[in-house]
C-alpha cells in the first residue's frame, strides 16, 4: 500500500515552554483519501498542517509526503502540494484572474495551460462574470471559492484545506464541496481540517480526531461512527473524545 | 526567471491599483524639489526683493551714525524702521517690540557716538605724530577723551537664527571699523593738508569666486545644482516607506502563508520587489531631472545643467536607489506591523539625511559627526552626485562611492534573506 502522507512520532513544543503542541503523533494517509482532521480549538490541527506543508519544523519525528522526507526535499514537495489556508490568501486589490495568474505562475504552470485552467476553474466556481473584478469587491463565499482555486491550479497530488467552507453561504459551500469531490475523483488526496462535523461526516472517507497534540480517534468514517453497537453521529464521537467531555 | 517576471507583473499591478499612492510616490519628490529650490533661490538671490525690517534708535546727532545706518540698510537689504505708530521709535518701545516677537532686530546707537569716534581718532593721531615728530610746534596736542567707551546695542528676537545674528554683527563691526579708519585718514589729511582719499576710495586687493571644476565654462554653481543631489537622494531614500509597508502588509495578509508554501525562494520574491522599486526610484529621479531642466526656467529658477553628465548622474541614482531599497527590504523584513515600519523608516531617513550632510555641510560638523557621516549611505550618494555635477569627476573617482552603496545593499539584503529563512521557513 502506498501512502500519500506518513507521519512518524512527530513532536513540537512551543518555544521556551514544555507545552507540546504536537505530542508523539503518528498517522498515515492513503493516496486518494479524503482525511478529515478534526479537533477543538488549540488541539494542534493548524500546527500539524504547518509542519506538513513545510511552514514549521518539528522538534522530533519525520514526515514523508509521497515518499519524500520533508526536511530534505521541501521544495520538491511544495511543487506537488496545494495549500488552501483558512484566511483569504489573496491580494485584495488584484482581480480574481490576476490573483490566479500570479499564484499559478509561481508553481511554474505553462502560461497557456494556466490560462485554460483559470478559465475552467472560474467557470466551475460560477464566477465567470466576476473574473475581472477586484477581490475586495467579492463576498465571503466568492473569496473562498477563488481562495480554493488559487491552491489547486498546479493540479497538486495532495491538498491541505484549513476550514475551506467556514463562514460561507450554503450555495458557496455546495460549489466548494462539489469541486473538491471532483478533484478527489480525479485522484487527488485531500486533508481537510474543519469544525463543521456534519460536513466532515459526509465528505471525508476517513477522520482523525486530534486533541492535546495527540490522535484520539482515527479510522474510516463509516467504521468509527459505529460504536457500542449503535450508529452515532460524528458530533457525538467528537464530544466523547475531546477535552470538553473529559 | 519567468517566476521573477510574473512576480514583477504582480508588483506592478499592485502599484497601479493604488492610484493615489502611485501619484504620491512620483509627484511628492517633484513638489519637494520645486518648493525647496524656489525658497532657497529666493533667499540666496533675494529675487523677491524681500527686506528684513530693522528698528533703529539713533541717539546720536552726528554724521557718522547716519552713515553707518545708511550703509547697513543699503548693503544688507534691510528696511529701516525709525517710527512706531506715527511716533519716533524709543528704546523701550523697540525692546518691547522685539520681546513680543513683532520685530526681529533693534539697533540702539548711543548719544555722542560721532563725537566720541572723532575725539578718539584725533587723540590717537596726535599721539602718533608726537612720537614721530616730537616737536610740539609741528602738531597740535589733543586731550584724550574722558567719556566712557561707547556701546552700540543690538537686540535680537530669540527666534532669529544665529547666522542672521552673525551677519548683522559682522556688518556692524565692519562698518564701524571702516568709519574709524576713514576718520583716522581724515585727521591725517587735516594735519598734513594732503589728499589721502586714494587710501579709502581705491581697493588694493580684489576677490573673485572661481569654481574649480567648471572653470572652463566660467559658471558658478546655482542653488539648483546644489539642491538636486541632496533632495533627489532624500526622495530616493523615502522609497523605504512604501517598500517596507508593502512587505509588512504582505506578511500580515493571508497571502503570506500561501507565499511561504510556494516552491519559490524568498530571494525570488524579494528580487521582484527590488526590480519594481528600482524602476520607481529611477522614474522619480528622471522626473526630478526633467523638472529641473525644463520646468525650472519657466518658474523663473535657474535650469539644471546636465551637459555630458547624464550617464554619471544615472549611475549614481541607480546605486543610491539600490542602497535605499536594500534598507527598505531590511526594515520591512524585521518590522511586524505597519506602525513599526512607517515611523522607524521615516525617522531613520531623516537621521541618515542629517548625518549624511544633506542639510548641513559635513565639513562644518564636529569631528565625531564627520566620522559618523562617513558611514551614512546618503553621504556616499551625496559626494558621488557632487563629484558628477559640480566637480566634473570621472568614473574612477565615483568607484569608492558606488562600491560602498552596492556593499550596503548586499549586506542589507543578505541579512533580510537570512532572517526571513530563519524565522519563517523549514
Amino acid at each position: 500500500m502506498s501512502y500519500s502522507i506518513e507521519i512518524d512520532q512527530l513532536s513540537l513544543s512551543y518555544k521556551n515552554t514544555d507545552f507540546k503542541a504536537i505530542n508523539n503523533l503518528s498517522l498515515k494517509v492513503k493516496r486518494n483519501e479524503v482525511l478529515g482532521l478534526l479537533g477543538p480549538n488549540g488541539a494542534g490541527k493548524t500546527t500539524l498542517i504547518s509542519m506538513l506543508t513545510g511552514l514549521q519544523r518539528p522538534d522530533k519525528g519525520k514526515i514523508f509526503i509521497e515518499g519524500l522526507e520533508t526536511s530534505a526535499n521541501i521544495h520538491e514537495i511544495q511543487k506537488i502540494l496545494g495549500v488552501v489556508p483558512q484566511e483569504y490568501a489573496l491580494y485584495p486589490k488584484l482581480t480574481a484572474k490576476e490573483n490566479l495568474q500570479f499564484f499559478g505562475s509561481m508553481y511554474g504552470v505553462d502560461r497557456k495551460i494556466l490560462k485554460k485552467r483559470i478559465d475552467e476553474g472560474i467557470e466551475k466556481m460560477g464566477l465567470s462574470k466576476f473574473s475581472n473584478k477586484r477581490i475586495d469587491t467579492f463576498s465571503g463565499g466568492m473569496k473562498r471559492r477563488i481562495n480554493l482555486l488559487a491552491g489547486v491550479l498546479h493540479e497538486p497530488k495532495l491538498i491541505f484545506l484549513d476550514e475551506p467552507t467556514v463562514g460561507v453561504d450554503v450555495q458557496s459551500k455546495h460549489v466548494i464541496i462539489e469541486f473538491l469531490t471532483s478533484l478527489n475523483q480525479a485522484g487527488t488526496t485531500i486533508v481537510y481540517s474543519s469544525h463543521l462535523l456534519h460536513e466532515a461526516q459526509s465528505f471525508c472517507s476517513r477522520v482523525a480526531i486530534i486533541d492535546h497534540g495527540e490522535i484520539q480517534v482515527e479510522g474510516a468514517t463509516k467504521d468509527i461512527l459505529v460504536s457500542e453497537g449503535r450508529v452515532k453521529s460524528l458530533e457525538e464521537i467528537f464530544i466523547e473524545n475531546t477535552s470538553n467531555s473529559k | 526567471m519567468s517566476k521573477v517576471f510574473n512576480a514583477i507583473i504582480k508588483e506592478l499591478r499592485l502599484l497601479r491599483k493604488d492610484l493615489l499612492g502611485f501619484a504620491i510616490i512620483f509627484l511628492m519628490p517633484v513638489v519637494l524639489i520645486i518648493t525647496i529650490t524656489f525658497i532657497q533661490n529666493s533667499v540666496e538671490n533675494n529675487s523677491n526683493n524681500v527686506k528684513l525690517p530693522i528698528l533703529i534708535v539713533n541717539n546720536d546727532e552726528g554724521e557718522l551714525s547716519k552713515k553707518i545706518i545708511n550703509k547697513l540698510v543699503d548693503e544688507n537689504n534691510l528696511k529701516l524702521v525709525t517710527e512706531y505708530k506715527g511716533k519716533a521709535l524709543t528704546e523701550d518701545t523697540g525692546r518691547n517690540l522685539i520681546k513680543s516677537g513683532v520685530q526681529k532686530i533693534l539697533i540702539v546707537i548711543p548719544s555722542d557716538f560721532s563725537n566720541y569716534i572723532h575725539q578718539q581718532t584725533d587723540y590717537h593721531v596726535s599721539q602718533l605724530l608726537a612720537e614721530v615728530m616730537p616737536n610740539p610746534s609741528q602738531s597740535s596736542q589733543v586731550e584724550k577723551s574722558t567719556s566712557s567707551l561707547k556701546e552700540v546695542q543690538i537686540h535680537f528676537d530669540p527666534a532669529i537664527s544665529n547666522s542672521i545674528k552673525l551677519d548683522i554683527k559682522r556688518a556692524m563691526e565692519g562698518m564701524v571699523s571702516d568709519l574709524e579708519a576713514k576718520a583716522l585718514y581724515d585727521t591725517f589729511e587735516e594735519e598734513f593738508e594732503a589728499d589721502l582719499s586714494f587710501l579709502t576710495e581705491q581697493q588694493l586687493i580684489s576677490f573673485k569666486e572661481i569654481s574649480v571644476s567648471i572653470l572652463d565654462k566660467n559658471l558658478t554653481p546655482t542653488p539648483v545644482q546644489h539642491n538636486l543631489p541632496a533632495w533627489t537622494l532624500f526622495a530616493i531614500f523615502f522609497i523605504i516607506l512604501p517598500l517596507s509597508i508593502n512587505i509588512v502588509k504582505e506578511k500580515n495578509q493571508g497571502t503570506f502563508i500561501r507565499l511561504q508554501a510556494l516552491p519559490v525562494s524568498s530571494l525570488t520574491l524579494m528580487t521582484s520587489k527590488i526590480i519594481v522599486y528600482l524602476l520607481v526610484c529611477m522614474v522619480q529621479f528622471y522626473l526630478m531631472l526633467l523638472v529641473s531642466i525644463f520646468l525650472f526656467p519657466v518658474l523663473g529658477l535657474p535650469a539644471l545643467i546636465v551637459e555630458g553628465k547624464l550617464i554619471g548622474l544615472t549611475v549614481m541614482a541607480l546605486f543610491s536607489s539600490l542602497a535605499a531599497i536594500g534598507y527598505g527590504v531590511l526594515i520591512g523584513t524585521f518590522a511586524k506591523t505597519h506602525e513599526q515600519a512607517a515611523p522607524f523608516g521615516a525617522t531613520s531617513v531623516v537621521i541618515l539625511a542629517a548625518i549624511g550632510g544633506l542639510w548641513f555641510p559635513v565639513f562644518a560638523m564636529p569631528e565625531t559627526m564627520r566620522m559618523i557621516a562617513k558611514v551614512s549611505p546618503m553621504n556616499w550618494g551625496l559626494e558621488g552626485f557632487y563629484n558628477v555635477l559640480l566637480r566634473d569627476a570621472n568614473f574612477i573617482s565615483l568607484a569608492p562611492y558606488l562600491s560602498l552603496l552596492l556593499v550596503f545593499f548586499i549586506i542589507n539584503i543578505t541579512i533580510a534573506v537570512i532572517y526571513e529563512k530563519k524565522i519563517n521557513q523549514l
